[in-house]
């Protein structure tokens, strides 16, 4: 996989889910047309994850883009948060989400606490740097994907402008 | 909560009553534990060169550095606690965690883990240092630190609930379901009647696997949903462990033959089965029910019908 490209809804989902909940760890549900076009982002929850949330989460999220959509989207990735600042790696236990969803393309975005602040300061830049999260593949679970491979959909700077809008108006 | 708000409507009161003195409010904010940096800056700041008697000055300058703290404004703080040292001398155990205290704040952790490992090596037993050396080691990332100062703190404090609730955090974290429930089965113990720690060691136990495991995650929802009848995360987690159960016996069933039924010989129970049958409809009814008139009405039955298939 070379890129992969975030819609403004889920880049705004996500950025929304973590400004909301900034002190515990935050998870959810990619949705895509494929690994490499996320559409959506679907909020999970805002504890660890365990079977039965992840069991039921997931099923309300494939009878949903059933309902949404005509059949050209699929679940293809985890998004989370850590809860301590400074803390940008996975855990094990989102590793192992992501391994089921996709265990050869699955993505997994996570929300970053140095960036996070950036994106808040709108100091994003054209390449995407400060945008607030990383991104890691199934194909390179140790490195998360470079700036010029996680692209959005429109231009970086007026996008993650909007969501800093967007979080602001939350109370971020 | 309400005492907490109780006491901050009071001290709104005391605040106006003009009678009452600066050294009265900071006693109160004191007493009731209260959070109010800037109003004991704004008492306690003048008093520092009253003439006080001893103990109540040392008292004010202590609250006065915390708070300054909680402010960031660290100068202050360190010009306070000069004055403190000046007073007490610099072996006093008070000024030692006060200057700890200092010292995290200005990012000095190595400094003030020292101060705190000293401390130890005078008291093991000392809470306070346990506590503030967990909360720097994990804020520094250092897990296995973190959790070897928390195991050392819990076996001295097995009864200190929030504890165990930061170990599961810690084993959450790591993936290590099993340690997480053994943490929540001492939470249960001082929170029997909270539906939040019941239906967490549910789902934990449905994480974790196996027959006994899912017997007891339905144990944990069903008295989640005995003390609230809502509560709809206990009953998703219900319907997840009858079907997990449910799911393991069709599995083993299925594997070790298909003329061995269930029955006497079998380690599937019949009464048992039909028990979690009834549990599994028990759930999905309220589901349904719960989510009637929603938008996501038809999402829940969409999903919980084709469990029932």
């Amino acid at each position: 996989m070379t890129s992969v490209t975030f819609s403004k809804a889920a880049y705004t989902k996500m950025m929304l889910h973590a400004t909301t909940n900034t002190t515990t760890q935050i998870h959810g549900i990619l949705v895509g047309t494929s690994s490499s076009n996320i559409t959506d982002a679907i909020p999970v929850c805002h504890t660890p994850p365990t079977k039965p949330i992840l069991d039921m989460a997931l099923r309300l999220a494939q009878a949903y883009i059933a309902d949404n959509d005509s059949g050209s989207s699929q679940i293809v990735g985890w998004y989370t948060a850590n809860e301590r600042s400074n803390d940008d790696t996975p855990s094990p236990p989102t590793w192992k989400i992501v391994q089921n969803i996709d265990p050869d393309n699955g993505i997994l975005a996570i929300v970053t606490s140095n960036s996070f602040d950036s994106m808040l300061q709108k100091k994003c830049d054209q390449d995407g740097r400060g945008r607030g999260f990383e991104v890691f593949s199934m194909q390179d679970t140790e490195v998360p994907m470079s700036c010029s491979s996680v692209l959005v959909d429109g231009d970086w700077v007026e996008v993650a402008n909007k969501v800093a809008d967007a979080c602001l108006s939350e109370g971020a | 909560m309400a005492s907490t708000t109780i006491a901050k409507m009071d001290l709104d009161a005391l605040l106006k009553d003009s009678s009452k003195s600066p050294l009265t409010i900071l006693e109160y904010i004191h007493d009731h534990k209260l959070h109010e940096p800037a109003i004991v800056l704004k008492l306690g700041i003048p008093l520092r060169k009253a003439n006080l008697a001893p103990s109540q000055l040392l008292s004010v300058l202590e609250q006065i550095i915390i708070a300054a703290l909680h402010q960031k404004k660290i100068e202050l703080a360190s010009e306070t606690l000069t004055q403190i040292k000046a007073s007490t001398g610099a072996n006093s155990l008070r000024y030692r965690k006060l200057l700890a205290l200092c010292l995290e704040s200005a990012g000095d952790f190595e400094a003030s883990l020292g101060i705190y490992n000293d401390m130890l090596s005078d008291n093991k037993s000392n809470v306070y240092a346990l506590k503030r050396k967990y909360a720097i080691l994990r804020s520094q990332l250092k897990d296995l630190e973190a959790r070897e100062c928390l195991n050392d703190y819990l076996e001295q404090n097995a009864s200190d609930a929030p504890a165990w609730v930061e170990m599961a955090k810690s084993c959450f974290e790591q993936g290590d379901y099993k340690g997480a429930a053994f943490c929540y089965e001492e939470i249960v113990l001082s929170s029997p009647m909270d539906t939040g720690v019941h239906c967490t060691l549910g789902e934990l136990y449905v994480t974790i696997g196996g027959k006994d495991n899912y017997v007891l995650a339905r144990k944990h929802f069903a008295q989640c949903l005995e003390l609230e009848k809502g509560c709809i995360r206990a009953m998703f987690g219900l319907v997840s462990a009858t079907e997990s159960y449910l799911d393991l016996m069709e599995c083993q069933l299925s594997s070790s033959g298909s003329g061995k039924k269930r029955g006497k010989d079998s380690c599937w129970d019949e009464q048992d089965v039909e028990l979690v049958r009834d549990l599994k409809a028990y759930g999905v009814e309220h589901l349904i029910k719960s989510y009637k008139g929603t938008n996501m009405s038809g999402l829940v039955e969409t999903i919980l019908s084709n469990s029932e298939n």
